[in-house]
């Protein structure tokens, strides 16, 4: 049966495993080390980078290479919303009272409140960070296969992280329908999420509550028939990764070169415009 | 539940490295102390269920003040006992940061939080259920409460001693703008607890052995047969304390310039955070701050060091 997420502003795991599993691309073929590494450096660059062009520029190379894999854009722009929201709702506290020139200022009585270029300035450089980290994210997600994925994860965690790890990954699927189905009664029965203190509780401990007690159940389930079928508490590994290629170690060398010049640029010495 | 919807690059590089050894090494312990004892195969497939719905309904957000929801964290940490729960949430931030609720830069901070609140949890709840011999309903309130008021409160320690990149605001500012969410935070907890109260109690009705770990005493755990028993884990408990205690002090001589994280972070934004050189931070001047702080990690340190003590002699008297 075809299901769907139950939002379209959340990542749909269907979806990511589709086009992991099934898609055709430069990216798709290139090394999931290589791509992994890559979403590291460019963690560390919307850590260190500070120039709003800089960001910009980041940003724009994060949606070249996700078009490069033939990822779809306009859900991507959907999923925007979840990291949009955050950032929005959290640096709205320190847009207000950041110091810079006054753009726009409004008096309440004895105090006033106003928007400052400073504040504009921090909100935008903590939207282009967000966006460049989960577009790149998204797209090494949306072209890495589950068993590369659950290599890496027993090569890189302890035992017991990466069994957890990859357990509830497979069990994702299950738990959103559950809470989609469960969203989509609340929905129909004109439900909202924003209601007093007595509803919200009920209507929470309703929707939680139901899902833990079914994925309780279902949990059993399945643990006794994996260990029917030799489940000791290890998920074998079926495909291994290979090194990444010379051109690979070379891409992944220069962007921490790059990493390396911008820190360097940052905190001990300036001597680079704009980083 | 209370967790740093902050994205990469809103801390420096420096809080990021600190906030995140401190976690690997809560999470070192947690795989320490279960590596002890063969896992079942079933309390792994719980772990892995909590966390999947765990993940499913931390991204029902509420859209204010930074985005308010429920994961349930504290109902993880008393079904799934403090080890194998803080795999588990460090999971669930993996999976969210990879769809962008929050930066992959967070993890670390996000997990000190997280783990907080499964070990604040499962051990408020097992003493109120042992000891006070409260019902379920209040002991899973109760220790609901608890754990996600400490994070609330963690959470603003963590931005504020961490301070924003980008930003000139002082640390006094940060904290005015971050007790807001603090607050709102606390609300969503006690709404959380509730939630916690009567799922705590539903369980216990219908499955009460998922909470058989939960809700027993010490001593009947001591009466538990060798292969069931894992006494590892309450000795990572106390190495916990230890490290938190270590990461507590690091991070004062971090707060208070020791470091000389706190220069090169004024140099680097060109600003003058007000924190450190002027005035110092809340008016204690640098040489003043370092007293306090000295003080309370020894005494912290010492309290852990004299509890593993206690712990190793009562084994061995055992």
């Amino acid at each position: 049966m075809s299901r769907r997420s139950y939002s379209k502003h959340m990542p749909d795991f269907r979806l990511i495993t589709y086009y992991s599993e099934s898609g055709r691309s430069l990216v798709h073929d290139m090394n999931p080390w290589t791509k992994a590494a890559l979403l590291g450096v460019v963690i560390m660059l919307a850590t260190v980078l500070t120039s709003v062009y800089t960001l910009c520029a980041m940003f724009a190379l994060t949606i070249v290479f996700y078009l490069a894999g033939r990822l779809p854009f306009r859900v991507l722009l959907g999923w925007y919303t979840l990291p949009m929201l955050f950032v929005v709702t959290l640096a709205v506290m320190f847009v207000f009272s950041e110091p810079g020139e006054d753009l726009f200022r409004v008096g309440i009585g004895s105090t006033s409140v106003g928007i400052t270029d400073g504040g504009v300035l921090l909100l935008l450089k903590l939207i282009l960070r967000a966006l460049a980290v989960v577009t790149l994210s998204l797209a090494v997600v949306m072209t890495t296969k589950y068993q590369q994925i659950a290599y890496m994860a027993h090569r890189t965690m302890p035992g017991p992280l990466a069994t957890v790890f990859l357990l509830s990954y497979r069990f994702l699927f299950v738990t959103t329908d559950e809470v989609t189905d469960i969203l989509d009664a609340m929905h129909a029965r004109n439900g909202n999420m924003l209601k007093g203190f007595s509803r919200q509780t009920r209507l929470f401990a309703g929707i939680f509550g139901l899902g833990f007690v079914h994925a309780f159940e279902r949990a059993e389930r399945i643990s006794k028939a994996m260990e029917s079928r030799g489940f000791t508490g290890e998920l074998p590994v079926a495909q291994s990764v290979g090194r990444p290629s010379a051109a690979g170690y070379a891409l992944v060398a220069a962007s921490l070169i790059m990493v390396a010049v911008a820190a360097y640029s940052r905190y001990i010495e300036e001597f680079m415009f704009g980083w | 539940m209370a967790h740093i919807h902050l994205e990469d690059g809103a801390f420096s590089p420096e809080w990021v490295i600190i906030w995140s050894l401190l976690a690997a090494g809560l999470v070192s312990l947690a795989v320490y102390a279960l590596s002890k004892n063969k896992v079942p195969p079933r309390k792994l497939a719980i772990a892995a269920m909590c966390t999947s719905i765990g993940f499913a309904v931390f991204q029902i957000s509420i859209p204010v003040f930074g985005g308010v929801h429920l994961n349930l964290t504290p109902l993880i940490g008393i079904l799934a006992g403090p080890a194998l729960g803080s795999l588990s949430v460090l999971a669930i931030n993996v999976f969210s940061a990879a769809v962008g609720h929050g930066g992959w830069g967070m993890i670390g901070p996000n997990t000190i939080v997280t783990v907080a609140e499964v070990f604040i949890a499962f051990h408020a709840y097992r003493m109120m259920r042992a000891r006070l011999t409260a019902d379920r309903f209040t002991a899973g309130l109760g220790a609901s409460v608890l754990a996600l008021t400490a994070s609330a409160f963690l959470i603003v320690l963590i931005i504020v001693v961490s301070g924003l990149q980008d930003s000139d605001q002082t640390r006094a500012e940060i904290l005015t703008n971050m007790l807001p969410i603090a607050a709102i935070n606390m609300a969503v907890g006690v709404i959380e607890g509730f939630v916690t109260g009567y799922m705590v109690s539903y369980i216990g009705r219908i499955r009460p052995d998922l909470l058989r770990e939960a809700e027993e005493s010490r001593k009947e755990a001591a009466e538990r047969p060798s292969d069931e028993r894992n006494p590892a884990a309450t000795k990572a408990s106390v190495y916990a304390a230890v490290l938190i205690a270590l990461g507590l002090g690091l991070t004062a001589l971090a707060v208070t310039g020791n470091l000389g994280i706190e220069d090169r972070y004024h140099n680097a934004t060109g600003g003058d955070t007000g924190s450190g050189d002027e005035g110092g931070w809340f008016g204690f001047s640098i040489e003043a701050d370092v007293i306090p702080y000295a003080i309370v990690v020894s005494v912290l340190v010492l309290v852990s060091v004299i509890g593993l003590t206690i712990l190793r002699k009562r084994g061995e008297a055992s």
